[in-house]
C-alpha cells in the first residue's frame, strides 16, 4: 500500500543486516585472533616451561571452551538485536500505515463533500489549501484525484461565468441593436408619414419614397449586420478554422470592395512574396477583411493607394492593411474596436456607419486566436495589423 | 599615474569581500612563509650555538708536530685558526691525575677553556690552576699572587723525566670540568718560557689544533676529507691525526633541511598562488566589462596591468606586514614547539632554550623578514600575471558587448546532451555546477590539492604509531646491551675483541637477572664482529638469534628459504634487507668469506647466504647477518652474548629499573639499560610534536585554500542575484535556496572530498610502502588516517554549512524586487 | 462575474533622498477571471510596483491584496512563495530566464520548484503552441529577443496558473515581434482560460484588451 515506506523499511533491513554481518563477522575475526593468541602464548609458555605443559594445556582449554560459550552468547544477541530491530521496523510501518489511512479516509471524505458542493451548485469552495502542501505522504493517484477535482471544479466555475457573461452580454447587445435600430425606423416612419401626408406634391412624394428606400435599404443592411454580430456573439454562427491560402482570402475579401474602390479611384495593392496556409475560416476572415478594406476606402481620398502586406512570423500570419485616409486619433485608438463606437472624425466625415464593422471584424479575427490592432501612421492613414495562427 | 592608483584603490573598496579573502590569502601565506624558514633557520643557528657553548671548537688536531712545521702549517690556506697545545708533565699527587699542559691563547679559545680569574701564564714560573686542583694537591687556600711549590716530572718523548720540584706564581683560575672532578684529573698551565726552559726545542712536539676554513652547513665527509688532505700535504701520518668528532657531528647540518625549508616554502607559495589565481579568475568574468570600459575610455594596456597588479599589491601591502607581524608573535610558541620534538635526553636544546632566553640567539631575522616579504609579493605578482594579460588583452567591442554568462561555452557547448525532463534542487545545482566547469574545477583542484597532502601526511603519521614504534626497536620490557666501542682510544675495553674476552654478560649476571621478582624471561642475544672483502672495510654483525625466536626469524624471511635448522651450523646466514642498501649486490646463494675480529688470531669462516629478511632494528640489533645462536658460537669461541631482553610481567616499574641498574652497576661503562616505556615514552611525545606542528601546517594551508571555496561561493551568489532573485519569484521558498546553496556548496566539499581523501588514501599507501622502505620513524605497519579524513570532511562541512546561511542572509538583505531588477 | 483578484486601498511609498514617491498610491481595483486586462501608464507612473504588488513580489506599506478570497500578505514568506508557483505565472520585460538551463528546464523550473510531476505531453503542447519546440534543447543565451520571451510565457503557463502578470513583456521587442508575442499570449491564455494582467506604456497593446485601466502618479485615472 505504501510502496516508498516499504521500499524505506526494506532498505534500512538490508543496511542493518550488513552492519550485523560486520558485527558478526568482526566478532568471529576476534576470537579467531584471541584464539591464535592464546596458541602462541601456548606454545610460548610451554617452550619455556616445558614441565607446566599438562597444566598450560589445560589452561588454554578452559580459556577456549570460554571462548566459544561467549562467541556463541554474542551470536545469540546480535541475532536477538536484529530480530528485534526487524519487529520494531514493522511495527512501525503498521502503526504509519494506520495513520495514512486514517488521513486518507478524511481526504476522501473531503473529496466527497467538495463533490457534493459541485452538484448542488452551491457557492463552490475551491480546495484552497491545495498545491500548498508539498504532499508526498499521500499516492500519487490520489493527488491526481485531488488535481482533476481541482481542474474540474475550476472548469464548472468557468462555465458558469461564461454563461452568466453571455447572458448580461446577449441583454446588453438586445439593448444596443434595439437602441441602432431606433434611429434608421424613426426617419423612416417619420417619411412614411411625410408621404402619407396629401398636402406634399408628387415630385416631393417621389424624393420621400426615394429617401424611404434609402432608409430601409439602410435598415436592412444595419439588420444584416446586428444579425451576423448576433449570431457571432452567440456562437449561432460556426467559425471553422482551416488551413486554407490566405490570398485567396484576400482575393475574395478585396473582390467584395472592388466596385467600391475603383469608384473613388483607389488603388489595392498587395504585396506577398509567397501564398501561405493558414488557419482560419475563409469566409469569415474574408468578410474581416472586407470590413477593413471598406473602411478604408471610406475614409480615404481619391485616388489614394491601401496597400495590403502578408508576412509570416513564426507562430503567426501578420497582415497589413494601411491607407493614407484620416487615420485615427490616439485618444480613439483603443476604442475604435468596441461594440457601436464610432471615431468622432469619422461620424463627422461619413454620416452612415454602425460602429459594428471593426468589432465585428475583431471578433471574428479573435474568434479564430488572431488580433487586430489600429495605428496611426505618422502622416496621414492608418494601418491595421491582423496576426492569424499559422 | 595618480589616475591608475586611483582606480585600483576604488577597485578594492568596490570589491571588498573578495580583496578580504585575497587578503587573508595573502596574510596566511607570509605567515608560513616567514614561520617555515624562520623555524628552520633558528633550529640551525641554535645548534651551532649550542655546540659551539659545549664542545671545543677545534675540527682536528694533529699530534707530533715540530715547531718549524707550526709555521708552515699555519700559514696553510686552508686552515682558518689553529692553537698549540704540549703536554709539559705531570704533577705528582697521590689522588689524582694532574697534568701541566702548556696552551697558547688559541688554544685556550678553541678548548673552550676560560679564565674566570687573573691572567694566562707568562713567565717560566707562573701558573695557572683550578680550585678542584688544588684541593687535590691539599693546597685549597691559595689564591692569585701566592706562590706553590709543586713537585712535577717533565714529559719527554712519551716517557715521564725525573721528579723535579719548583715554585710557581699562581697567575690564574679556570672552571673546573664536571667530568674532571669523577675521574679526578685536572690540568694546571704553564706558560711557553716553561716549556721551553723545560724541554729542549729539538725534541719539543705540539699538538696543533686547528679549524679548516668551511661553510656552515659543511658536511662532515667534507672537513674530514680536507682535514686529511691537509695531513697529507704536510705528510701527517695518520695516527697522529685526531679528528673532533664529537664537535663535527655535533656540527652536522642534515644536507636535507635546506632542501627542505625550500621546499616547503615552495608547497605555500604554489598554495598561495592558485589561491589567489582562482580567487581573481573566479571574478574575472564581471570585471572583463569593467576593464573594457576603462579601456574604452582610452586606458593603455600599460595603464591596465598596472590597476591589476596595483589592486594585488595594495592588498598585499596591508596583509604582508600583518602576517609578519603575526609571524613574529607566534614565532617563540612554534619553534619551542618545534624543539619539543627534539626532546628527550638530548642536553643541548635545554641549552638552546637558554640561549634563546638570555637573547644571546636571537629568534628575529632582518632577512627572513625581507625573504618572506618578498616571495610573498612574488606570489602575488605571479598569480596576478595572467588576470594582467587578461585584462590588458580584451578588445574594447568584446567587453563592452561581454556577458557574464557566455563565457565559458563560447564556441563549445559545455552540455551537449538533452535537458532534464524535470528539474529539481540537486540537478539545479548541478546544471550550474556543470556549466561553470572552470570556477568548479579551480576550486575543487586548488582545495583538493592540499587535501591530498594533508592525507598522505596524515597517514606516515598515523602509521607512525609509537607503540609499534618502541616494539620494532626494542624486544622486552628491559634491555641490557653491552657498549661496544671500537674507535673509542680512550676505552679500550670497549673493543669488541677485549669484552669478549671477559664479557660482563655473563651466566652469573643472568641468572641474577632471572632472579629478579617480576621478570619472566630473559632472552640472550648474540654479536659477532666480522670483515670481509665483500664490505670493505667496514665491520659487519652476525646475529645470534636465540630458539625462542625461531619462528620470528622464519617469518621475517622475505625472500628465499631458511630455517632455523639450517642457521644452526654456522654456515649459512639470512642477510637483513637493510644490508642490501650498502651492499646491492649481494644476492640469495653468495658465499661469503668472513673474518672475525679477533685481532691477534685468524678465524676466517664461509657463510652461505640463504634468504633475506625485514626485521626490526630491536630484532638484528643492527646485526644484519643473521644465524641461529647456536651456528653463531660456532664462529667464535668466545662470550659472544651482546644483549639481554628482559621481558617481566609488568610494563614497566622504576623498582625494576632500579634493581637492573645495582645489577650492572659494576659494569656500568661498558653496560647499558634501556626501557620500552623510556622508547615509547619518546616516541609518542615527539609524534605528537610533529604531528602537531605537521598539522598546524597543513592547517594554515588548508585555511589558505578555503579561502577559495568562500569565493566561489560568494561569487556564484552574486553574480546570479538576479537568478536567485527570478527563481523566488517563481515560487521558490527561503528553504529551497538555502538547499539549493547547501547542495552547491556540498558538491564543492563532495568534489574536493573524494580528490582528497580518494587520492590521498590511494598516495598515502605508496608513501607508506616507501616511508617502510625508508625506514621513517620506524613505520611497519599501515594505518588508515581515519581521524584526520574524518576531520578534514567534518570542517568542510561546517564551514560550507556556515558559509550557506551567512550567504542566505546576505541575499535576502535586498528585497526580490530590488534583486528582479538588479543589473550590473 | 467572479473576481479573481481585488486591490483595496493599496500603498507602497518609497523614499529616495529627501523626497517620497508615490509608488502605489490608494489603489483599488478589481481583476475579472478570464479577462485581459492591461493597465496603461508612463514609466514612473508606479505599475511596475503596482504589479510587483499583485504578484506578491513586494510588501504594500498598508492595503490588501485579494487573491481567490485570501489576503496574499497575511501569509508568511514561504507561503507567499508557493502561492506565486501556484496561482501566479510572471513575464517580464527582461524575460529573466535562468542562463544556466535550457528552453525546456526554464520552462518546466516552476513545476520542478514546487515538485510536481512534469506531464511530458502537456509541457510539448506549449512549446508546440509557442513555436519553440524544436529548440527546447537550445540555451537562452542563443535565442532572439522574441524566442526568449516565447520561453517565458511557456515558462509562465506550465504551471498552468489563474493569473499570468506580465510587466511590459514587449518593452525589448521590434513591433513585429511584439505583435507576435501578444497574438501568442492571448490566444494561450485564451485557450487555457487564463487570466491575463499586463503592464504597459503602448496604446496599441491596450487594443487587445478586454480592460484597460489608466494609472498616473500612483492612482487610477479611468477604467475603461
Amino acid at each position: 500500500m505504501d510502496r516508498k515506506s516499504n521500499k524505506k523499511i526494506a532498505v534500512y533491513i538490508v543496511i542493518v543486516c550488513f552492519m550485523i554481518g560486520i558485527i558478526g563477522s568482526g566478532i568471529t575475526l576476534l576470537m579467531e585472533r584471541t584464539d591464535a593468541v592464546y596458541d602462541r602464548q601456548q606454545t610460548e609458555l610451554t617452550i619455556l616451561h616445558p614441565e607446566l605443559e599438562q597444566e598450560i594445556t589445560e589452561n588454554i582449554q578452559y580459556y577456549h571452551d570460554n571462548m566459544k560459550r561467549i562467541l556463541l552468547q554474542s551470536y545469540i544477541a546480535v541475532l536477538l538485536l536484529f530480530l528485534s530491530f526487524v519487529s520494531l521496523c514493522l511495527l512501525l510501518q503498521r502503526h504509519r500505515q494506520k495513520q495514512i489511512r486514517k488521513e486518507l479516509s478524511m481526504e476522501l471524505q473531503q473529496l466527497a463533500e467538495q463533490m457534493e458542493q459541485l452538484r448542488n451548485k452551491e457557492k463552490l469552495l475551491l480546495p484552497l489549501e491545495y498545491g500548498y502542501r508539498s504532499s508526498g505522504m499521500y499516492e500519487p493517484e490520489l493527488n491526481r484525484l485531488t488535481e482533476a477535482l481541482f481542474e474540474l471544479t475550476a472548469f464548472f466555475l468557468a462555465q458558469n461565468e461564461k454563461i452568466e457573461a453571455e447572458e448580461k452580454n446577449t441583454k446588453a447587445l438586445i439593448t444596443d441593436i434595439s437602441h441602432q435600430l431606433k434611429t434608421p425606423l424613426a426617419s423612416l416612419k417619420l417619411s412614411h408619414d411625410l408621404v402619407q401626408e396629401d398636402k406634399i406634391t408628387q415630385k416631393q412624394r417621389c424624393e420621400f419614397l426615394e429617401q424611404e428606400e434609402a432608409e430601409i435599404d439602410k435598415l436592412e443592411f444595419l439588420l444584416n449586420e446586428l444579425m451576423k454580430l448576433s449570431r457571432l456573439e452567440n456562437h449561432m454562427i460556426q467559425i471553422k478554422p482551416v488551413k486554407t491560402s490566405i490570398v485567396e482570402t484576400i482575393t475574395e475579401a478585396v473582390n467584395q470592395v472592388i466596385m467600391k474602390a475603383c469608384s473613388k479611384s483607389i488603388t489595392i495593392q498587395v504585396e506577398k512574396e509567397t501564398d501561405y496556409m493558414a488557419d482560419h475560416d475563409s469566409k469569415w476572415t474574408a468578410e474581416a477583411i472586407s470590413n477593413l478594406l471598406d473602411n478604408a476606402i471610406k475614409y480615404s481620398g481619391t485616388g489614394t493607394t491601401i496597400i495590403i502586406r502578408i508576412q509570416k512570423l513564426t507562430t503567426h500570419l501578420l497582415l497589413e492593411v494601411e491607407d493614407e485616409g484620416i487615420g485615427i486619433s490616439d485618444t480613439e485608438l483603443h476604442k475604435i474596436f468596441q461594440r457601436f463606437y464610432r471615431g468622432e472624425q469619422a461620424a463627422k466625415l461619413v454620416k452612415e456607419g454602425t460602429g459594428i464593422g471593426l468589432y465585428l471584424t475583431r471578433r471574428i479575427l479573435e474568434e479564430q486566436g488572431g488580433t487586430i490592432t489600429a495605428k496611426a501612421k505618422l502622416k496621414s492613414g492608418s494601418i491595421f495589423r491582423i496576426t492569424l495562427p499559422l | 599615474m595618480k589616475m591608475v592608483s586611483h582606480i585600483a584603490f576604488e577597485n578594492i573598496r568596490y570589491y571588498k569581500s573578495r580583496n578580504i579573502l585575497i587578503g587573508i590569502a595573502i596574510f596566511l601565506t607570509t605567515l608560513l612563509l616567514y614561520l617555515v624558514p624562520s623555524t628552520g633557520l633558528n633550529l640551525i643557528e641554535g645548534q651551532f650555538a649550542v655546540v659551539n657553548e659545549i664542545y671545543p671548537t677545534w675540527h682536528a688536531l694533529f699530534r707530533d708536530v715540530e715547531e718549524n712545521e707550526v709555521e708552515k702549517l699555519a700559514a696553510y690556506h686552508d686552515i682558518s685558526t689553529y692553537g698549540l697545545r704540549c703536554d709539559a708533565g705531570r704533577i705528582a699527587s697521590e689522588e689524582a691525575d694532574i697534568f701541566m699542559i702548556y696552551l697558547d691563547e688559541n688554544g685556550f679559545l678553541l678548548y673552550k677553556t676560560k679564565l674566570l680569574e687573573g691572567e694566562l701564564p707568562q713567565k717560566e714560573d707562573e701558573i695557572v690552576v683550578s680550585a678542584n686542583l688544588l684541593k687535590a694537591i691539599g693546597k685549597a687556600d691559595k689564591s692569585i699572587g701566592d706562590r706553590i711549590t709543586l713537585s712535577y716530572q717533565i714529559l719527554q718523548a712519551d716517557t715521564l723525566g725525573f721528579m723535579e720540584e719548583k715554585e710557581f706564581l699562581i697567575t690564574g683560575f679556570v672552571e673546573d670540568q664536571a667530568s674532571g672532578e669523577q675521574s679526578k684529573v685536572y690540568s694546571a698551565f704553564v706558560s711557553k718560557a716553561f716549556l721551553e726552559q723545560e724541554i729542549p726545542s729539538n725534541i719539543r712536539t705540539y699538538r696543533f689544533l686547528f679549524q679548516v676554513n668551511s661553510r656552515k652547513d659543511a658536511l662532515t665527509s667534507e672537513l674530514e676529507n680536507k682535514i686529511n688532505s691537509i695531513a697529507d700535504v704536510f705528510g701527517i701520518p695518520d695516527n697522529n691525526i685526531l679528528i673532533n668528532d664529537d664537535y663535527l657531528m655535533a656540527n652536522y647540518v642534515d644536507p636535507a633541511i635546506q632542501p627542505a625549508i625550500i621546499g616547503i616554502m615552495a608547497i605555500v607559495m604554489a598554495a598561495g598562488i592558485i589561491t589567489i589565481y582562482s580567487v581573481y579568475y573566479i571574478g574575472m568574468t564581471d570585471r572583463i566589462q569593467e576593464f573594457g570600459r576603462i579601456k574604452a575610455i582610452g586606458a593603455t594596456r600599460k595603464q591596465i596591468r598596472w590597476i591589476v597588479l596595483l589592486e594585488g599589491l595594495l592588498v598585499a601591502f596591508a596583509a604582508i606586514p600583518i602576517g609578519l607581524i603575526a609571524g613574529s608573535v607566534r614565532l617563540k610558541g612554534v619553534f619551542y614547539l618545534f624543539l619539543h620534538f627534539f626532546q628527550g635526553e638530548n642536553q643541548s636544546i635545554h641549552i638552546m632554550k637558554e640561549l634563546f632566553d638570555n637573547n644571546q640567539l636571537s629568534l628575529f631575522h632582518g632577512w627572513i623578514y625581507a625573504a618572506a616579504t618578498l616571495v610573498a609579493l612574488l606570489t602575488v605578482c605571479v598569480s596576478l600575471l595572467r588576470p594582467m594579460l587578461i585584462m590588458s588583452r580584451i578588445s574594447v567591442i568584446e567587453a563592452i558587448r561581454f556577458r557574464p554568462e557566455c563565457t565559458d561555452r563560447k564556441g563549445k557547448r559545455v552540455r551537449k546532451e538533452k535537458s532534464f525532463l524535470e528539474i529539481t534542487l540537486p540537478r539545479l545545482s548541478y546544471i550550474y555546477l556543470t556549466g561553470n566547469k572552470k570556477n568548479t574545477g579551480i576550486t575543487i583542484l586548488s582545495m583538493g590539492i592540499t587535501g591530498v597532502f594533508l592525507m598522505v601526511t596524515a597517514t606516515i603519521l598515523s602509521c607512525a604509531n609509537p607503540k609499534e614504534i618502541a616494539n620494532g626497536e626494542m624486544l622486552g620490557q628491559y634491555e641490557v646491551v653491552i657498549k661496544v666501542d671500537n674507535r673509542n682510544k680512550e676505552h679500550p675495553e670497549r673493543k669488541w675483541n677485549n669484552i669478549i674476552r671477559n664479557n660482563p654478560l655473563n651466566c652469573e649476571l643472568k641468572k641474577k637477572i632471572e632472579e629478579l621478582e617480576g621478570v619472566t624471561f630473559v632472552s640472550e642475544f648474540d654479536y659477532i664482529r666480522v670483515f670481509s672483502d665483500s664490505f670493505g672495510e667496514d665491520s659487519e654483525g652476525v646475529g645470534g638469534v636465540p630458539e625462542e625466536y625461531a619462528s620470528q626469524l622464519e617469518d621475517g624471511i622475505i625472500e628465499g628459504t631458511a630455517t632455523y635448522e639450517d642457521l644452526k651450523s654456522g654456515d649459512n646466514v639470512i642477510i637483513d634487507k637493510d644490508l642490501l642498501q650498502w651492499y646491492p649486490d649481494l644476492k640469495i646463494g653468495d658465499t661469503l668469506v668472513l673474518n672475525v675480529d679477533l685481532e691477534d688470531e685468524e678465524c676466517f669462516r664461509e657463510v652461505t647466504i640463504l634468504a633475506i629478511g625485514d626485521y626490526s632494528t630491536g630484532f638484528t640489533n643492527y646485526n644484519d647477518l643473521l644465524m641461529a645462536k647456536e651456528g653463531a658460537r660456532k664462529l667464535c669461541s668466545y662470550n659472544i652474548t651482546e644483549s639481554y631482553h628482559i621481558f617481566t610481567s609488568k610494563v614497566y616499574s622504576s623498582d625494576m629499573e632500579q634493581a637492573l641498574h645495582e645489577l650492572i652497576a659494576a659494569d656500568s661503562d661498558r653496560l647499558q639499560i634501556q626501557t620500552w616505556q623510556e622508547v615509547y615514552e619518546e616516541w609518542s611525545s615527539s609524534m605528537a610534536t610533529i604531528s602537531g606542528a605537521c598539522y598546524m601546517f597543513f592547517g594554515i594551508l588548508g585555511a589558505i585554500c578555503v579561502m577559495n571555496i568562500i569565493n566561489t561561493m560568494i561569487h556564484s551568489v552574486h553574480v546570479r542575484k538576479k537568478e536567485i532573485g527570478m527563481m523566488q519569484a517563481l515560487g521558490m521558498t527561503d528553504r529551497q535556496l538555502i538547499g539549493m546553496l547547501q547542495q552547491e556548496g556540498f558538491l564543492y566539499i563532495l568534489g574536493t572530498l573524494i580528490l582528497s581523501i580518494g587520492v590521498g588514501s590511494a598516495l598515502g599507501y605508496p608513501v607508506f610502502l616507501w616511508a617502510k622502505e625508508k625506514g621513517m620513524f620506524g613505520i611497519s605497519n599501515y594505518h588508515y588516517p581515519a581521524a584526520a579524513a574524518g576531520i578534514i570532511s567534518l570542517s568542510l562541512l561546517l564551514i560550507q554549512i556556515i558559509l550557506v546561511f551567512s550567504l542566505s542572509r546576505a541575499v535576502k538583505k535586498k528585497t526580490l524586487v530590488e534583486r528582479i531588477r538588479f543589473s550590473e | 462575474m467572479s473576481t479573481i483578484l481585488k486591490v483595496e486601498n493599496l500603498i507602497k511609498y518609497y523614499k529616495t533622498g529627501e523626497a517620497v514617491v508615490k509608488a502605489v498610491d490608494n489603489t483599488n481595483l478589481e481583476i475579472i477571471r478570464g479577462e485581459f486586462t492591461v493597465i496603461v501608464g508612463r514609466s514612473g507612473s508606479g505599475k511596475s510596483t503596482l504589479l510587483h504588488l499583485i504578484g506578491g513580489l513586494d510588501r504594500p506599506d498598508s492595503g490588501r491584496v485579494i487573491m481567490d478570497g485570501q489576503d496574499i500578505f497575511s501569509m508568511k514568506e514561504d507561503q507567499l512563495a508557493r502561492l506565486r508557483r501556484n496561482k501566479i505565472g510572471f513575464i517580464f520585460q527582461d524575460y529573466n530566464l535562468i542562463p544556466s538551463l535550457t528552453v525546456w528546464e526554464n520552462v518546466v523550473l516552476p513545476l520542478g520548484l514546487d515538485k510536481k510531476k512534469v506531464r511530458k505531453d502537456k509541457i510539448m503542447e506549449i512549446l508546440s503552441k509557442i513555436g519553440m519546440e524544436d529548440r527546447k534543447d537550445a540555451r537562452p543565451d542563443t535565442l532572439s529577443g522574441g524566442q526568449k520571451q516565447r520561453t517565458a510565457i511557456a515558462r509562465a503557463l506550465a504551471a498552468s496558473p489563474a493569473i499570468i502578470l506580465a510587466d511590459e513583456p514587449t518593452g525589448n521587442l521590434d513591433s513585429k515581434t511584439e505583435l507576435e508575442v501578444m497574438s501568442l499570449l492571448k490566444k494561450c491564455v485564451n485557450e487555457f482560460g487564463q487570466t491575463l494582467v499586463m503592464i504597459t506604456h503602448d496604446e496599441t497593446i491596450a487594443q487587445m484588451a478586454d480592460k484597460v485601466i489608466y494609472i498616473e502618479d500612483g492612482k487610477v485615472v479611468t477604467v475603461s
